[in-house]
């Protein structure tokens, strides 16, 4: 998650709590709405999870009617079509559909709540953004670049804005998504998940290698940019 | 959008970023014919063999997959970047050549936005199209050839649906577009009131409008919000309409495939195959469908940019410029029956001004409010145009000099104080970049500021706010002046700038040009509103209603013309003694 930037020096990873803490406080209005999303999320996901493997069963019925037709063949006898059982992969096909159909809607519900409370919510920070700077000492405005405000007001926020609107919904989604997933290859069979499990602590390596530094690049650019606003703004 | 691309970017590093692009969409393609592979002659014929021949194949593949991407994204991301950076620059430099007018047409604050925020705008969007842009198309040609060459039949139902799949996008799309467009127009507002509010926080608090700003801004505010929800939610519908469809896709797929396996004209791997390159055509759907998203925004930032750039410039220098004479030659002001209009004006707002000053001359102008000072005044270093006429600089016509030459021969201080955050020595060396400190001080003492810049309050590296907001009116007027008579020039030019000042700072600062050596051969150009500031000078012109109604000294002035004689009689009291009231005018 990114943090809103800081003025100065690199700060340690004790004020990304303290920052998202007080992002979380601002979603305390919304809680009825987050639950929503995530129900949503969970329930999109499980249909995500679930249609393959209920479409691979599909397949699996195919499969038997192609094996079953093969032996005949081996057997000598000619085969002019495999017994595939139809009616099966017909009711089969019908669950999918209606996986299908409740996964998109549950998406949808889950973006369209996001997208209202997210941009609420930046809304509220921005009036409360305003709403201190009205109330600061005109010495505060005289010590301060009017840029680097103004850039924290605007683009900082959408940045605030992008995060809670698709990168919060992802992580959500991507969370449950992780379990769901590791269920169903447990059922499907549990010596392979072991084996593709294998490959996680590597990638979680290489994440923790990369994304503190993306971060103090984001933070940098954050700042870069609030200065350039102030040099801009002189002109 | 390519518009902006266009020499921002380096092209061979795009063909990189595109050449990475193609090798990891092709091992993301070849995968799934290898995964199919190994189905059918690994698994079903039951040869271990192949099937670890066929893993490490894909192993290789993967990760030459994996650098080719890291390869692309390290091209995206610098040539984004660049392009920004590049586009800031080039918007920066056009500014600074705005006349008054391209700056009123745009105004402070959508410069700013443009500047900044739509900048970043088109470099996120940059950086996808870059990356996912290119491999989407890529992706959804090259998993649709593969998928024709596994089942020419099935792909029928692609060719069908896909284009029911790109009509329902399309039609959100016109929907959203301009929704896009119109959040950046509101950024602006955002901009705008929030940045008038820390500008004008002064005036805001002593006149209580504190609320009245806030509800400006709240009202800005929610509408940003609401456009925002608005144009997000529509964009919401397209990922889970698209997913829909594709399902009914998949199903589609599984019954006929199941139909043709049954009739032994498909083979169950091409099948399984077959999904998994459906897989990846919905996969790349839906990321040029979120392109295609965050493009108008994009491109409506892009708009805004190029029209910055593309603002023609109204002062054009000569094609082949006169050089510079050497300063031996006497400097020589010299108005040629000169006309001017401001392009959206009916009336002119000067006409048939005519006069001719020289060194060590000291020209006054004189006039009610709006009787065309300030124009006569930005004539002289080219900031504007004359409709009809000659400006004569030193014997040469000012359109003939290199906008850089003309400059350098006058310093000018404007009506309004600029000045920078910084020391003021910071500020000082804008006038003379090799300024000593000396010379510092002593422009300083000539402009009368020595009173409040002191060796013990800090000197010349005393603090000075953003807009020097942490020095009076008068203060900040007489640093502006010290700027300006450090820079060594051939005319001196005051537009209103003793207006801060009282009588007595006013005369002595005056009494101090006159005797300072640098300034003394220079023509100095006063523009005033009190008799008393440019009752010395050696030519006083009267403006009146656009036109030269007196021209002369104040003696001749006083005694036969009317405008001048108002004038006098307003601002000194009937008993000729200076009237306190008329202070500041």
């Amino acid at each position: 998650m990114r943090t809103p930037p800081v003025r100065g020096p690199v700060t340690k990873p004790h004020d990304f709590w303290h920052t998202t803490r007080r992002l979380i406080s601002y979603t305390r209005r919304w809680i009825p709405g987050i639950v929503l999303a995530i129900l949503m999320a969970i329930g999109g996901v499980i249909m995500d999870i679930v249609s393959p493997k209920v479409l691979g069963s599909a397949t699996t019925v195919v499969f038997d009617g192609v094996i079953a037709g093969m032996r005949k063949v081996n057997a000598g006898m000619t085969v002019r079509s495999f017994p595939i059982d139809f009616k099966k992969i017909v009711s089969i096909l019908m669950i999918v559909v209606v996986l299908y159909v409740l996964s998109g809607i549950f998406q949808l519900v889950q973006q369209v709540v996001m997208t209202r409370i997210s941009q609420s919510i930046v809304y509220q920070m921005r009036k409360d953004l305003k709403a201190k700077i009205t109330r600061l000492p005109v010495s505060f405005y005289d010590g301060h670049s009017k840029g680097d405000i103004l850039s924290r007001a605007v683009n900082d926020m959408d940045n605030i804005n992008t995060m809670l609107q698709s990168s919060l919904t992802q992580l959500i989604t991507s969370f449950f998504m992780f379990f769901g997933v590791l269920f169903m290859m447990l059922t499907i069979s549990w010596k392979l998940t072991l084996l593709a499990l294998l490959t996680l602590p590597l990638s979680i390596l290489v994440v923790s290698f990369f994304a503190p530094k993306s971060q103090t690049f984001f933070r940098a650019q954050q700042h870069e940019l609030g200065v350039l606003n102030g040099q801009v703004r002189v002109v | 959008m390519l518009k902006l691309m266009k020499s921002r970017v380096s092209y061979l590093a795009v063909f990189g970023a595109v050449v990475f692009l193609l090798l990891q969409v092709s091992s993301d393609l070849y995968l799934p014919t290898v995964t199919s592979n190994v189905i059918d002659k690994g698994i079903a014929q039951n040869n271990i063999g192949y099937i670890w021949s066929e893993g490490f194949k894909m192993l290789f593949v993967s990760f030459c997959g994996v650098l080719a991407a890291g390869g692309n994204i390290f091209f995206a991301a610098t040539q984004s970047m660049k392009m920004g950076q590049r586009s800031r620059d080039d918007m920066f430099q056009k500014i600074t050549r705005f006349s008054q007018e391209d700056m009123d047409h745009f105004g402070a604050a959508s410069l700013d936005t443009r500047t900044t925020n739509d900048v970043v705008q088109i470099q996120n969007v940059m950086v996808q199209i870059l990356r996912m842009m290119l491999m989407a198309p890529l992706m959804l040609l090259g998993a649709s050839v593969m998928s024709y060459v596994k089942s020419p039949d099935l792909t029928t139902i692609f060719i069908i649906c896909l284009p029911l799949v790109a009509l329902i996008v399309g039609g959100l799309m016109y929907y959203v577009v301009p929704l896009f467009k119109t959040m950046q127009k509101k950024t602006d507002r955002i901009n705008l009131i929030f940045g008038e509010a820390l500008g004008g926080v002064r005036t805001i608090r002593s006149f209580n409008r504190d609320d009245y700003e806030n509800q400006r801004f709240d009202a800005a505010n929610k509408d940003f919000a609401k456009t925002g929800i608005k144009a997000f939610t529509i964009v919401s519908f397209i990922i889970p309409i698209i997913t829909i469809i594709f399902s009914f896709i998949n199903v589609a797929i599984v019954w006929f495939g199941a139909d043709m396996i049954s009739n032994r004209t498909l083979a169950v791997g091409n099948l399984v195959a077959f999904m998994t390159y459906s897989g990846q055509i919905l996969f790349s759907f839906m990321m040029l469908s979120m392109i295609f998203v965050f493009l108008p925004r994009a491109s409506a930032s892009a708009a805004r940019i190029i029209e910055v750039l593309e603002v023609k410039d109204t002062i054009i220098g000569p094609d082949k410029p006169q050089p510079l004479g050497h300063h031996e030659v006497e400097p020589s002001l010299e108005f040629d029956n000169v006309y001017f209009r401001y392009s959206s004006a009916e009336q002119q707002t000067l006409q048939n001004v005519s006069f001719k000053v020289r060194g060590g001359q000291t020209l006054a102008i004189i006039g009610g409010t709006g009787s065309g000072k300030s124009t006569l005044i930005n004539l002289i270093p080219r900031l504007i145009e004359p409709e009809k006429g000659m400006v004569k600089v030193n014997g040469l016509e000012i359109d003939k000099l290199t906008q850089h030459d003309l400059h350098s021969l006058i310093s000018i201080n404007q009506q309004k104080a600029v000045l920078f955050s910084g020391t003021v020595r910071e500020n000082m060396l804008y006038g003379k970049q090799d300024a000593t400190d000396d010379d510092i001080w002593h422009a300083l003492e000539v402009a009368q500021a020595t009173e409040f810049i002191t060796q013990d309050n800090g000197g010349l590296d005393a603090h000075v706010d953003q807009n020097g907001d942490n020095f009076s009116g008068g203060q900040k007027q007489r640093l502006a002046i010290a700027r300006t008579i450090l820079k060594p020039a051939d005319i001196y030019i005051f537009d209103d700038s003793f207006s801060a000042l009282d009588f007595e700072t006013d005369a002595k600062l005056r009494m101090a040009l006159r005797t300072d050596k640098q300034i003394q051969r220079a023509i100095t150009v006063i523009v005033a509103q009190r008799i008393s500031t440019v009752a010395d000078a050696d030519l006083i012109l009267v403006l009146d209603n656009c036109q030269v109604v007196g021209e002369g000294s104040h003696k001749q002035l006083a005694a036969s013309n009317s405008v001048y004689q108002d004038i006098l009689r307003s601002q000194i009291g009937e008993q000729g003694g200076i009237n306190n009231a008329n202070t500041t005018s």
